[in-house]
């Protein structure tokens, strides 16, 4: 029998109607609940990045902070390390969610069961990324305060707060085709870990997570231009640092990248997964793991 | 039936099926798990990657620091040697500790690790030196990696074999003195599962107290925090290795010793670990918790 006489066969109509929106909230909801039966977990990775920003906060007293003015920072380390940690959390979920949940699902076997619902992968995904952006946030929310605190000046008032928000939008959005890229590597090689490690790693290193690519050699400036990341920390450092909005040029231009960068990628990389999650299907590896 | 009576009723006389050593056994379960390792060519690669971009973020981090505030905290002046020996160190302890739980938990989870620990106790036993033994191996390999980007980008490590003696066999006692918590943690991983963020969390506490970015010196301006440090193990074994590796300065001196002699004070814990893994791996297999995730 032909695969497409099989699928035919057991292809039913959909039953009842949830709007994708109540969908995809009850795919959020799904993951904060399992979430939050590890309590435990959920309390030292909140404390192992608060023992992050007190490290990063030791050791900006050796540092000098002529590059960090040149590169348009003003003049604390700190405040440029507690700013890339408050927001790593967002970079992690728009590039690794998607294949952590991959993963996660493939390894326990229930990711077949799971993309053989009617419901769309694309409502899970989101259901999914919609949560680990609430659990950024709660991070977002201590993180910066705390640097506050600990002596990192920025400006929080409603107009950096909006600029922030639509920042921070965009940054989800412009580095998100590389998670989905990465989840469709996970779901045809099966490989978890090394993929997600290599691009945080490439992506803190490149775009200036812990240094201003300032430093760079020159040859090294042209990959950080490649990765929307750099964009997006530039312009969310730039705001909080100096007050500016979203009007401001610098912050203006690192927008409009960053709005190519989504337009471009997010269609190319819906097409990518889609062709290898329908391959895989096709074949019945979605099992396998 | 009580759960003795089944116990009893399962017992294969001792020593029926041992026909290979326990070395040999042991050997073999290191040799299974590289041989895996080496078989993923594309994970080995990205590891690659991530060991050279990780040493690589401190270089670039090196030309912000204040060479004169180092050398002011009683530190060679050049910040890459300082932070790469701080975090080869510490990577190194972090892999070694949280192999055998990681290990665990994938068993666990696959459903394999009630199979392993059914067989009789000198199988299972050779078995887990075996992880152990891949565990150092590859954290061995991370080491070794990070240090020789080290001393490709820095001059002031140590080329000194008498030197490199001494922070071997200080290396090999902090690992000793940190197996102890990986054995406690893999142990009480069995009954309690969500143990791997308590050891990330672990590891960012020995980075923060051990003083593996900044010079543990500016916490004298927060004398609780200070004391709080000198109470790890890990702060006195990078301290040794570090004044070793980047100083020269040889294991006898004074300062050294005193490092030495409180590095020495947690070694028994390494035999305490070994009955605390015993304690919970017996207890999970009376309860039945062996296959449960």
């Amino acid at each position: 029998m032909e695969i497409d006489s099989v699928l035919s066969l057991m292809t039913t109509e959909i039953q009842g109607h949830v709007s994708s929106l109540g969908k995809i909230w009850a795919a959020a909801l799904r993951r904060a609940k399992i979430r939050l039966n590890y309590k435990t977990w959920m309390l030292f990775d909140f404390a192992s990045t608060i023992f992050m920003v007190f490290t990063y906060f030791l050791l900006s007293f050796i540092i000098m902070p002529y590059d960090i003015k040149r590169a348009g920072y003003g003049s604390s380390y700190f405040t440029f390390a507690v700013i890339g940690i408050a927001i790593s959390h967002y970079m992690t979920a728009s590039m690794r969610s998607l294949s952590l949940t991959i993963r996660l699902e493939q390894f326990y076997g229930t990711l077949e069961t799971i993309l053989s619902t009617p419901t769309d992968f694309i409502i899970l995904f989101l259901g999914d990324l919609l949560y680990f952006l609430m659990y950024s946030t709660v991070f977002l929310v201590i993180i910066l305060p705390l640097g506050i605190i600990l002596g990192a000046s920025m400006y929080i008032n409603i107009e950096t707060i909006v600029t922030l928000t639509v920042l921070i939008t965009l940054l989800i959005a412009s580095n998100l085709p590389i998670g989905i890229i990465s989840a469709a590597m996970i779901l045809r090689y099966k490989q978890g870990n090394p993929i997600g490690w290599a691009i945080t790693w490439i992506n803190q290193f490149f775009a200036g997570t812990y240094f201003p690519i300032t430093l760079l050699p020159s040859y090294a400036k042209y990959v950080s231009m490649l990765l929307p990341l750099t964009f997006s920390l530039d312009a969310i450092r730039y705001s909080l640092i100096w007050g500016v909005t979203i009007l401001n040029g610098r912050v203006l231009l690192d927008t409009a990248i960053m709005i190519i960068y989504t337009i471009i990628g997010l269609p190319i990389s819906i097409v990518i997964f889609r062709k290898i999650y329908n391959n895989v299907r096709r074949r019945g590896g979605l099992s396998a793991y | 039936m009580s759960t003795d009576e089944c116990v009893n009723l399962l017992r294969g006389e001792e020593g029926q099926v041992l026909k290979v050593s326990f070395l040999g056994r042991a050997s073999a379960s290191w040799r299974y798990q590289l041989k895996i390792l080496f078989s993923y060519r594309m994970h080995l690669a990205l590891e690659i990657i991530d060991i050279v971009l990780s040493a690589m973020i401190y270089y670039f981090v090196s030309f912000l620091v204040s060479p004169d505030e180092l050398a002011s905290l009683g530190y060679s002046r050049d910040y890459i040697a300082f932070s790469i020996s701080g975090i080869a160190l510490s990577r190194y302890i972090w892999t070694s500790v949280s192999r055998l739980a990681h290990k665990m938990r994938h068993e666990i989870n696959a459903g394999t690790f009630e199979s392993l620990a059914a067989i009789d106790t000198d199988n299972f036993r050779s078995w887990l030196v075996g992880q152990v033994l891949y565990g150092f191996t590859w954290s061995s390999m991370w080491f070794i990696g990070t240090l020789l980007i080290g001393y490709g980008l820095s001059d002031e490590f140590s080329k000194n074999p008498y030197m490199l003696l001494q922070a071997t066999l200080i290396v090999i006692l902090v690992v000793a003195v940190h197996s102890a918590i990986g054995i406690i943690a893999a142990g009480m991983y069995i009954i309690h599962k969500q143990l791997e963020t308590m050891l990330v969390l672990l590891s960012t506490i020995i980075e923060f107290f051990g003083g593996v970015i900044y010079p543990l010196s500016i916490l004298l301006n927060y004398p609780v925090l200070y004391y709080v440090s000198l109470m790890i193990p890990f702060t006195h074994g990078l301290e040794l290795f570090r004044r070793t590796i980047i100083d020269n300065t040889p294991i006898y001196e004074p300062k050294m010793l005193f490092h030495l002699g409180a590095l020495l004070v947690f070694l028994p814990l390494l035999y305490v670990s070994f009955k605390v893994f015993e304690y919970y791996l017996n207890k999970a297999k009376r309860l039945a918790l062996l296959s449960a995730y």
